[in-house]
């Protein structure tokens, strides 16, 4: 087992970090996609765009990758793994690779330097983000590396062939290992923390950023990364203003609605809840909005373990009924470190149906439901583990509980 | 072309309308960008103007697309389609993510699904019979030539589908057109740096409250940024910081660790808040304990050169004035140096970049250009030990100035000077 790497210097600057074994299992289960399908050498490019979710394979491969920090990695499938910085040298979490190679911005050029070394001339070279797949980049239909980078490296390469690694790495991240499990388990408390910070400060007459800033608050001081994604929809119970990703300027008002998907990002991984919350004189039937809506989350997660297909998981999330006045449907996407595949929701469809849960997936399960046919009344999710017999909700907060803030 | 909306009619019947509050610019702020831009791209022989999907680097990479629309803000991909004359076209992946502002000043609004080549391409299709003209030159912002990316931010299967559906457009970089015209501040853009500055001075106050010894640094960082949010401030937002007892600083990171404060330590940074998508920056040196003996002596130094700069700058000075005048206070001391940092403040990314002392990235002509009035920069001199070019061991005090008509004035309030914390 090869030795951790870390920074001679600056020692007391510690971000968390992954094991040396888990670095092992991951660069071998990668290295042995690479060759079942023929691909030399693995780049990825830098990019921190969509809350740092296209620089997620880059991160697994490396762990670098903090709050907008870009980093490249030449991935080989033999011999010396480099991860690139804009500005070189060693970085907190940098135990895999060491101490970093500069690019000082020329990101194309450090890479093609990196290639060059390692003999890639007329290799098969897959890069990150290419294009779009199912169990990742699942966002970006055009992919999201940089145009003028990837013809950088084809013109200073042409002998060499690209190839998009997409679908490798998804495969590669779709089953986590304990280790990145406890690190989603981390995350979700953080994500918690924040709950808990909202329903401290969520009040008829607080300004709805208020909110927003004590949730935030809470997740960085718990060590939480960033950037963090929290979807915001706010407004008169059943006539909320649409989902968000920042609060409108307004004051919270009797009768009102807000929902909110929070993320907590340990280490880069980011784990998810949602929750509901009512305020006021909202009707008698928003509590039991809301307990269709852990019903649907319940139907689907006591129906995953492996085995189970994602179009089974539909079909749970369709059983919810109250009487014939509520209606459920599959909302669910991975977790991990962004971006992570299979994402189902009513505008995105991918062909999954037919593919089995596996040990070791983690979504997070956030079904929409409606009630007396209206949308935006009542809504929960969590981030869940599929385990050997069922699946495991990483987060411990009450699902069930109503919140209502009179 | 699909049927226009009426400015400011909302999309969603059953929900409130758009009346929600929420910072914006007006519809005469709209013809002024619309107009300057216009001018560059007639300027250049392009025909239409494309900005794509990239929110990265703090959202910076998106702020063409901000500028020309309203669309943006945490993370929130967007695109614009650009006409020289005619219909521009707003793009967010779905009708949810557009936003409250866009709707006042788009009537072309339309989602992508996340695909964006093809529904940009498709828009330049209709173009083509629009404009009558199957030849466009179309010209794609971060293409090459971003300001802190110079290899560009649009991603390569967003500009290979568009020149798959527009096979006869001419596509060139376009990363220069919007530079000009968001260099040159509107007084609603003034406006919106402002609340950004008083954003950042009140992190600065919710540092100097909270760091003490025995707090971790990440909690002195997360309440500086629950204090630009509980203002309005919207997320991301670049907060570097540098941290440790003098001397031994860490190295620049973009997050605070969980490592705990104590007496002796320092915290260097640089703040940026948002409003409305307009950043802002300070820096301010904080110390725990009394300010060490060589800071006392070298930050004199320091703030001379802040103020010589300052002094530089007006109308008609050149930006080698300026560094003539921060470098210049250096000189006279023999244990330090002093240089600037200066760039542009606005949506992001925002030209000109000098580092010390010299244009960097996509700066082009900077150097042979007067400064004009109303603009905004980040001024950041540094004094530094002379025999030392590590980060840790300078010392940074800054604020965002505006340029007037008769010189420069800084946008800030707080008193200069480095904070020590009583412990």
């Amino acid at each position: 087992m090869a030795e951790a790497v870390r920074d001679p210097v600056f020692v007391d600057w510690q971000l968390p970090t992954f094991s040396m074994e888990e670095r092992e299992r991951r660069w071998g289960r990668v290295r042995a996609l690479m060759r079942r399908d023929g691909i030399d050498c693995i780049v990825g490019l830098n990019s921190t765009g969509t809350h740092n979710r296209n620089q997620a394979d880059v991160r697994y491969l490396t762990q670098l990758g903090n709050n907008c920090e870009e980093v490249e990695v030449c991935f080989p499938l033999e011999g010396k793994v480099t991860a690139i910085t804009n500005r070189g040298g060693y970085w907190p979490a940098g135990d895999w690779v060491g101490e970093t190679m500069r690019s000082g911005r020329g990101w194309a050029r450090a890479l093609v330097q990196c290639l060059q070394e390692a003999g890639m001339q007329r290799a098969t070279i897959g890069i990150c983000g290419l294009t779009h797949g199912a169990y990742s980049v699942v966002r970006q239909h055009d992919g999201y590396a940089s145009y003028t980078a990837v013809r950088r490296l084809q013109d200073a390469l042409p002998e060499a062939r690209f190839v998009s690694a997409t679908d490798l790495l998804g495969e590669a991240r779709f089953v986590k290992s304990a280790e990145e499990i406890a690190f989603l388990r981390h995350g979700t408390a953080i994500a918690e923390r924040s709950l808990q910070a909202l329903l401290q400060t969520a009040r008829v007459g607080v300004f709805e950023p208020l909110i927003m800033a004590q949730m935030y608050q809470a997740a960085i001081a718990a060590g939480g990364s960033m950037p963090i994604m929290f979807g915001w929809t706010s407004g008169p119970f059943g006539a909320a203003y649409h989902r968000i990703e920042q609060p409108t300027h307004r004051h919270v008002q009797s009768g009102d609605y807000l929902a909110v998907e929070i993320e907590g990002r340990w280490g880069g991984y980011t784990a998810q809840l949602d929750q509901s919350v009512t305020f006021g004189d909202v009707p008698v039937w928003a509590r039991d909005a809301h307990a269709a809506a852990v019903e649907c989350f319940w139907d689907i997660v006591q129906t995953m373990r492996p085995g189970v297909t994602f179009g089974e998981l539909k079909a749970a999330a369709e059983r919810v009924n109250r009487g014939g006045k509520a209606t459920g449907a599959l909302t669910l996407h991975g977790r991990g470190l962004g971006d992570d595949g299979p994402l189902i929701t009513n505008q995105s469809q991918p062909a999954v149906d037919a593919a089995p849960l596996q040990e070791g997936n983690v979504f997070v399960v956030k079904p929409t439901t409606t009630y007396n046919g209206q949308q935006d009344v009542g809504h929960v999710g969590d981030t869940v583990v599929v385990t050997a017999t069922g699946a495991e909700r990483l987060g411990t907060r009450p699902i069930e509980h109503y919140w209502h803030v009179d | 072309m699909a049927a226009l909306r009426e400015l400011g009619q909302q999309e969603y019947p059953r929900a409130q309308d758009l009346s929600y509050p929420y910072p914006r610019f007006s519809l005469a702020e709209r013809d002024r960008r619309w107009a300057a831009v216009r001018a560059e791209m007639a300027r250049a022989g392009v025909d239409v103007l494309v900005g794509t999907n990239n929110s990265g680097h703090w959202d910076h990479w998106q702020s063409d697309v901000r500028y020309l629309t309203q669309i943006g803000g945490n993370n929130v991909d967007a695109g614009v389609v650009f006409p020289i004359e005619g219909e521009p076209t707003g793009f967010a992946i779905n009708d949810l993510y557009w936003g409250i502002a866009a709707p006042f000043w788009l009537r072309d609004l339309r989602p992508t699904n996340w695909r964006w080549g093809e529904a940009i391409g498709k828009r330049l299709q209709e173009l083509t019979v629009e404009l009558g003209k199957p030849d466009l030159v179309v010209a794609i912002t971060g293409l090459a030539g971003v300001l802190r990316a110079p290899e560009g931010t649009a991603a390569w299967g967003t500009v290979e589908k568009i020149r798959e559906l527009v096979p006869r457009a001419r596509i060139v970089n376009g990363t220069d057109l919007c530079r000009y015209p968001r260099y040159v501040k509107s007084a609603e853009e003034i406006a919106m740096l402002q609340r950004s500055v008083d954003l950042i001075e009140q992190a600065v106050e919710a540092m100097r409250a909270t760091a003490r010894p025995g707090v971790k640094e990440c909690v002195v960082y997360a309440n500086m940024i629950q204090a630009m949010i509980a203002g309005g401030g919207e997320i991301p937002t670049m907060l570097s910081w540098l941290s440790g007892p003098w001397g031994h600083l860490s190295r620049r990171l973009t997050i605070a660790t969980e490592r705990v404060m104590a007496k002796g330590d320092a915290i260097q940074n640089e703040i940026e808040a948002r409003y409305a998508g307009y950043c802002a920056q300070q820096a301010q040196p904080l110390f725990l304990g009394p300010v060490p003996a060589e800071v006392q002596e070298m930050f004199p130094w320091q703030l001379e050169a802040f103020e010589a700069a300052l002094g530089a700058m007006r109308p008609g000075a050149t930006f080698q004035d300026v560094i003539d005048a921060a470098r210049g206070v250096g000189e006279r001391s023999a244990k330090y140096r002093t240089s600037l940092i200066i760039h542009g403040r606005g949506l992001g990314d925002d030209w000109p970049l000098v580092v010390e002392n010299r244009a960097a990235g996509g700066t082009g002509d900077l150097m042979s250009r007067p400064l004009e009035a109303s603009t905004v920069f980040i001024l950041k001199p540094s004094a530094h030990p002379r025999d030392s070019d590590y980060r840790g061991e300078r010392i940074t005090w800054a604020d965002t100035v505006q340029v007037t008509a008769t010189g420069a004035c800084r946008m800030g309030t707080r008193p200069p000077g480095v904070i020590s914390v009583e412990c």
